[in-house]
């Protein structure tokens, strides 16, 4: 990875933590309006909206840092005949429109669910298709090492476990009353589905170092920049584990405040694990 | 002087088995376009390999090291084109990839892609640059600056399908990547020493003249 990648890292993390954040929001609203009340779920919509919004935009922005010319920003999207990377540019920038529709939407005033949840509902469509958008530009037919099929996998998975911790960050502060049997069983969903997310993304790993790809990286024999960069693999899956350790320990004792504890953590890992990917990049050729 | 601006595609012929590794190539193209330090269009790229071998009770060497000269090779499936966001790089009508500079955002996709190295970032402007096969020189009649500076005229330049049929060459040898990647408009002459595409028993022993790659790890 070279030092220009940096705000590819953050900026890929923070969209898909927004991103996995929506995804949360519509898959549990359901249940959390039939179990904790209209209200709750309201309040938890509400703080999914308000956070993801600034989320989408601070990740907007960060994104500006990787451009040589960020005041030609907007000519990013020219190609959305063949390139992967204007299509991501122009879908974010959609998601990013409708969310900050829907914060200033709430800011103004009480909104009725009905028209909130056809918004999300799109939100969360357009979710799944940009990070289809933001993985396929890593599949590049000339780097063997990122043109996978565990990239589009590792992207989702990513999303999908920041959301999952993210999500039980807002269930566990954004309701004053959050308590209950509601929270304890949305927690042990939620800690569930993160664990089996850990377990895919270990599985990505073991398949990425012991099929590494030979043409890419004739000397080492496994996953090009695992020699330089085998101690952050480490503190990923460390880190992804502990995370979940603590998200256990909150789950069956009543130190709520252990979820934050794990976000961190499992934050950490996911930033760990992006900064491997883009150290990864080896193609083929000269 | 020939009709240097009727090309349906362009391409470079580089003759390995003339190359002295002189490097008057990547010299006259810097000097050309003007290049910044860690700029370079066109390179030298040194080949090198060999181990010990076993023939009946004998064990010989069998070393070797050899040259070729690379640039653009202005693609007919240009990776490069096909991931660009702002439409910079293009094929024009002579088939030479070329860059709008005035488009161009400084993304450094197209950098990350092409297997020839050749989309170059230059941090003074903080755009990408490349080899526009000197248009021109073309325009003026004249040939490209690397192969007009070749003192050993191993580097020539033509229509494609022409020099193809003409030429007995390839593109198949290693370290270059496979042909169908991008399908390079470049024909070489191989070295006798030159091996495969896939080779794994050589490197390439100037890479830091070669390429640009300056790694960065969290420890």
């Amino acid at each position: 990875m070279e030092s220009k990648d940096w705000p590819l890292v953050i900026f890929t993390i923070i969209v898909q933590l927004a991103m996995g954040m929506i995804l949360m929001c519509v898959g549990f609203d359901g249940y959390l309006a039939s179990k904790a009340g209209m209200e709750t779920a309201q309040k938890v919509m509400q703080w999914v909206v308000f956070l993801t919004a600034p989320l989408l935009i601070i990740g907007l922005l960060v994104s500006l840092f990787h451009l040589g010319h960020p005041e030609k920003a907007m000519k990013a999207f020219y190609n959305i005949r063949s390139s992967w990377l204007s299509r991501e540019g122009l879908l974010m920038g959609i998601l990013t429109m409708t969310l900050c529709f829907l914060a200033i939407l709430h800011i103004f005033g009480p909104v009725s669910r009905e028209v909130i949840k056809p918004i999300l509902w799109t939100a969360t469509v357009m979710s799944l298709v940009l990070v289809f958008c933001m993985s396929k530009i890593y599949l590049l037919r000339t780097v063997p090492s990122w043109n996978r099929n565990t990239t589009p996998i590792a992207f989702y998975t990513t999303t999908i476990l920041l959301g999952a911790v993210a999500y039980a960050v807002v269930c566990v502060s954004g309701v004053p009353s959050a308590q209950g049997r509601w929270l304890t069983e949305i927690l042990s969903v939620l800690a569930i589905l993160a664990l089996f997310l850990v377990g895919i993304q270990s599985a990505i790993i073991s398949v990425g170092l012991f099929t590494g790809d030979a043409e890419s990286s004739p000397k080492e024999g496994i996953v090009p920049g695992w020699k330089k960069n085998n101690r952050t693999v480490v503190l990923r899956i460390v880190f992804a584990f502990a995370g979940l350790g603590f998200f256990g320990v909150a789950l069956f004792t009543s130190f709520l405040f252990l979820v934050y504890l794990a976000f961190i953590l499992v934050l950490v890992s996911e930033i760990a694990g992006r900064f491997f990917f883009y150290a990864s990049h080896e193609r083929v050729g000269i | 002087m020939k009709d240097k601006l009727n090309f349906n595609q362009i391409a470079f012929y580089a003759d390995m088995t003339l190359c002295t590794g002189c490097k008057a190539c990547m010299i006259a193209c810097k000097d050309k376009n003007d290049l910044d330090v860690g700029v370079n269009w066109r390179r030298v790229v040194e080949y090198t390999g060999g181990e010990w071998v076993q023939e009946g009770n004998a064990w010989r060497q069998d070393i070797f090291s050899h040259y070729f000269s690379v640039s653009c090779n202005h693609c007919n499936t240009p990776i490069c084109v096909e991931s660009c966001p702002t439409t910079a790089l293009c094929k024009d009508e002579n088939g030479v990839v070329s860059l709008d500079r005035d488009k161009c955002i400084g993304c450094r996709y197209c950098e990350w892609g092409c297997p020839y190295g050749a989309p170059q970032y230059d941090e003074k402007s903080k755009l990408m640059t490349k080899c526009d096969f000197c248009s021109d020189y073309l325009e003026e009649g004249r040939d490209p600056a690397c192969v007009a500076a070749c003192p050993t005229r191993a580097l020539h330049f033509g229509e494609f399908e022409e020099l193809k049929k003409k030429l007995n060459g390839t593109v198949s040898l290693a370290p270059l990547p496979k042909y169908e990647l991008t399908d390079p408009a470049l024909i070489i002459k191989p070295h006798r020493n030159a091996r495969p595409v896939g080779f794994k028993g050589g490197e390439i022993s100037n890479p830091e003249e070669v390429r640009w790659n300056p790694k960065i790890g969290l420890w």
